[in-house]
């Protein structure tokens, strides 16, 4: 005498030996698993069970009551083994007896935990502006979105990250080979997986172009506001470049500003203004006193910080401001006055300091 | 060689009439192909998944109901396409033969 269990197969019930279910049970796990995790298997798995129940209904005509063990093995023998569900037909010819050789599964779950030696590369492919996250997302072997959100939030709280991004996007080489890709997320680099990771991203850029195809109008507008989010994030990095430039630019300014007024007051022969000095600075009122040199040095140093900062204005704003490029004479001619700045800064310097003897130091 | 062999068959099957997985199963054996129907489950699916092949579901008074299975226009195009391949092949292993 038996147990029996009731069974849902398919939309029909059926009562079957407790052995027998057990077997069963093993089987349609093995076909699972053997279909992997893609979007088609769990179709396949239900017309398998309807084919199932199907056949358990023909053969449970009459008398009979209760699906048996035998049964099951009529079915997979049907069915086949999941390692006949190949693409393979045999000929009538050959054996076609189902083989009874060791089972090889195929291994779907693609090993993440790859002992073999990972790097460090930019992920491209699931990237969003230059894979720079995703690239540490998979060499740690973490979520993308959490190193994303860490790095948002440094950015917000410390505000180095982008630097720290803009390195490594330039640093960071890009796994473009799929050895490459295979070195990225740990695993052997080898034939086989190297077929199999060109399959798989064949597939995926495939499931991308369906996706593209099937996209309903949520995703494209949650994917337009999401650029749109992006976009805002980069006009925002863009201005406050740009804003860092301005305020450069302007200290830059300012002390040209000075020296030029410092230059005004030396020329006018002001004195009154230095003489009001504290002693202190006595050594130093005595070398301003002295114009000329004081007026080269001042001289000097404009051209000396001024050259520098028109080429960088220049530079920056050749491209917003649709100048024409910087000719090589004007380059030469910037570098020789700049070269002269430097000069009269030199000359007038030591002259000043000779002035003044060993008293500063 | 053999991929997609399997896949050509099937579609030539499906050419003539709708067919249920046991039908299918049936007109390889009388080419004497032999499988396993495990094999056919995800051919198929893929198949449809692929757009070259619909299916139908048909009551039937003794059991689940089945899916039959037809070619799309698009399954028709890859056939005739197929078969322009197969000419080729045979034409030259013919020609190796001489």
């Amino acid at each position: 005498m038996k147990k029996t269990l009731s069974v849902n197969l398919g939309g029909s019930v059926y009562h079957i030996d407790e052995d027998a279910y057990q077997e069963l049970m093993d089987y349609l796990q093995e076909v699972k698993s053997h279909l992997g995790n893609d979007a088609s298997s769990s179709e396949v798995l239900i017309d398998i069970e309807q084919r199932i129940s199907e056949l358990f209904g023909e053969w449970m005509k009459g008398r009979r009551e209760v699906i048996t063990a035998s049964d099951v093995q009529k079915v997979i023998s049907i069915l086949g083994r999941p390692e006949q569900f190949d693409n393979e037909a045999s000929e009538a010819t050959e054996d076609a007896e189902p083989q009874a050789a060791g089972p090889k599964y195929e291994r779907r779950t693609e090993e993440r935990y790859g002992s073999a030696h990972r790097r460090l590369y930019r992920d491209t492919e699931n990237s969003m502006l230059g894979g720079v996250c995703s690239g540490f997302a998979a060499y740690l072997n973490v979520s993308v979105v959490l190193i994303r959100l860490i790095y948002l939030c440094l950015i917000f709280f410390g505000g180095t990250g982008f630097l720290f991004y803009f390195l490594c996007w330039i640093i960071v080489p890009e796994a473009r080979t799929a050895a490459q890709r295979l070195e990225m997320q740990g695993e052997d680099v080898t034939i086989e997986n190297i077929e199999k990771k060109v399959r798989e991203e064949a597939g995926k850029v495939k499931d991308r172009v369906d996706g593209y195809m099937k996209s309903n109008r949520f995703q494209e507008n949650v994917r337009t506001a999401g650029n749109g989010f992006v976009e805002a994030i980069r006009v925002i990095v863009k201005v406050f470049f740009a804003f860092l430039a301005g305020v450069i630019g302007l200290a830059g300014f300012i002390v040209l500003l000075g020296l030029i007024f410092a230059l005004l007051v030396l020329w006018t022969g002001n004195i009154h203004f230095i003489e009001s000095w504290p002693h202190d600075f006595q050594p130093l009122q005595n070398a301003l006193m002295n114009p000329s040199s004081a007026t080269w040095m001042t001289f000097g140093l404009i051209l000396a910080i001024g050259i520098p900062f028109i080429a960088i204005f220049r530079l920056l704003f050749t491209r917003a401001l649709n100048l024409k490029r910087t000719s090589a004479w004007e380059i030469w001619v910037g570098f020789i006055f700049w070269f002269i700045g430097i000069g009269l800064c030199i000359f007038s310097g030591l002259h000043l300091l000779s002035y003044c003897g060993g008293v500063w130091i | 060689m053999r991929k997609g062999f399997l896949e050509y068959c099937t579609l030539l099957i499906l050419r003539k009439k709708a067919s249920y997985t046991s039908d299918i199963i049936e007109g390889l054996k009388s080419a004497h192909l032999i499988v396993v129907e495990g094999t056919l489950y995800p051919l198929l699916t893929r198949l449809k998944n692929d757009g070259l092949l619909s299916y139908e579901w048909v009551e039937s008074t003794q059991g689940p109901p089945r899916k039959y299975y037809s070619l799309t226009d698009e399954g028709v195009v890859l056939l005739n396409n197929l078969g322009e391949a197969w000419q080729e092949l045979s034409s030259s292993i013919n020609h190796l033969n001489e």
